[in-house]
């Protein structure tokens, strides 16, 4: 279900919006990958109790048991940077809907999408479309209304 | 054609969208998030103290082996690092050398002795005797003091944790690289029970051998910053619950006190001529 801006965004901000919706769009895939390695990090190191070493005396990558940590722990790498990114995409979240005068609701679904695997995927596609499709045909609007002015 | 609007007695401010049930019903469950989230900081904030809180220890009197630690029982956080002294016999035959040993940054070799204790009678213990760069050297010293070791006498030293017990990374398996009482005793000439778990590195180094750098333990308090970072998050939550509240009853009052004909004019506008620019 589209959500209707609360406010028309001006034709002047549609450049803001298409720069805002890259940075949505980059860092939901960049969160959503982030996130599906962190699932299986967790499932290796809490079902099975191994973590993934980079550089240890076991060769270059190795999974290695926990307590056995000697090199480069990649395991907790990938929570790190799973952390960060995820705060970016908050942020990213945050200027999209402020510059497309949306609702807050609207922040919090987006915000969710996020700690589901997979799903920031899906939300992704559907806010690309609907703020692409959007931008798009206000576009056509105002082209139709510059041809009838000169039109006439 | 705003201005030409008539004033409608059914529009609210700010304020008293604010104070509607639904508003304060909301404003609640804010209140509610909000005060999960800081008692989740207030939390992360224990942990971050807990973290760094140090047991002052007086590690550096000098106290009777016995008093600290029990042979076949594990090392206890009190006895780590303390200096201790005992009584006891060395054991011939029984000295050996430990490679990749770091002493102030420098990498090494220790000579490694077997002592029968007194308290109890006759456990063993583990005791790095002393330091040497020189691989060489410490086979001499260690080769010397099998023929000849000390004789009766106190043994006073700082008693640290064992090594686990490793396969030798690199050379003949027969060459130690850690000091682990767990793997000392199998190379014993002759195995005695009960032992001490922990090693005493000796104070004073015999001829030779230079003394082993033990120094005395870290206790510097220490702020555990991850959990710090993690109170503040929460804390920054929940101003945030409160910033959305604010957020949803502002929605929807510019929703309802939006222009209806300037607001179907623009939400349908995008389809109609003259309907494009809207008021920012």
């Amino acid at each position: 279900m589209p959500t209707t801006p609360l406010r028309v965004p001006p034709t002047r901000d549609f450049p803001t919006i298409r720069r805002s919706l890259l940075f949505y769009r980059t860092f939901a895939y960049a969160t959503g990958v982030a996130l599906l390695l962190l699932c299986v990090e967790i499932v290796a190191k809490y079902v099975f109790g191994v973590e993934l070493q980079l550089g240890g005396p076991y060769g270059f990558l190795a999974l290695v048991p926990s307590s056995q940590m000697h090199g480069f722990n990649l395991s907790a790498t990938i929570q790190y940077v799973h952390g960060y990114l995820y705060l970016i995409y908050l942020i990213s979240d945050f200027v999209l809907i402020t510059v497309m005068r949306y609702p807050i609701t609207r922040f919090l679904v987006i915000a969710a999408g996020g700690v589901v695997p997979f799903l920031s995927f899906v939300t992704e596609r559907r806010v690309h479309r609907e703020i692409a499709g959007y931008l798009a045909e206000r576009e056509a609007a105002e082209q139709q209304r510059a041809t009838a002015a000169t039109g006439a | 054609m705003t201005d030409a609007l008539p004033a409608d007695p059914q529009r609210r401010t700010l304020r008293q969208e604010m104070l509607r049930p639904r508003s304060l019903g909301f404003l609640l469950l804010a209140l509610l998030v909000a005060a999960v989230f800081a008692a989740l900081g207030q939390w992360q904030l224990g942990r971050a103290v807990q973290a760094g809180t140090v047991i002052v220890r007086p590690t550096e009197t000098v106290r009777a082996l016995a008093a600290v630690a029990r042979p076949q029982s594990q090392q206890t956080d009190a006895s780590v690092g303390q200096l201790v002294t005992t009584r006891g016999t060395w054991v011939a035959g029984d000295f050996g050398v430990v490679g990749d040993r770091l002493d102030r940054g420098d990498r090494g070799y220790w000579v490694v002795g077997h002592a029968l204790v007194d308290e109890p009678a006759r456990t063993s213990l583990a005791v790095g005797v002393g330091w040497t760069k020189d691989r060489a050297q410490a086979d001499r010293v260690a080769a010397r003091l099998n023929a000849a070791p000390p004789g009766d006498g106190t043994i006073t030293g700082r008693y640290i944790d064992s090594d686990p017990a490793e396969p030798t990374a690199a050379g003949s398996p027969a060459t130690l690289s850690a000091v682990s009482t767990a793997r000392l005793i199998n190379l014993w000439s002759s195995p005695q029970v009960p032992v001490y778990e922990g090693v005493l590195t000796l104070r004073s180094a015999p001829a030779g051998l230079t003394a082993i750098y033990s120094p005395r333990p870290d206790e510097q308090v220490e702020l555990n910053f991850l959990n710090l970072f993690y109170a503040v998050e929460w804390a920054l939550f929940a101003v945030a619950a409160f910033y959305v509240w604010y957020r949803l009853v502002r929605d929807r009052w510019e929703q309802e006190n939006a222009d209806p004909g300037g607001a179907d004019a623009l939400h349908a506008g995008a389809g109609a001529p003259g309907g494009g620019a809207g008021p920012a």
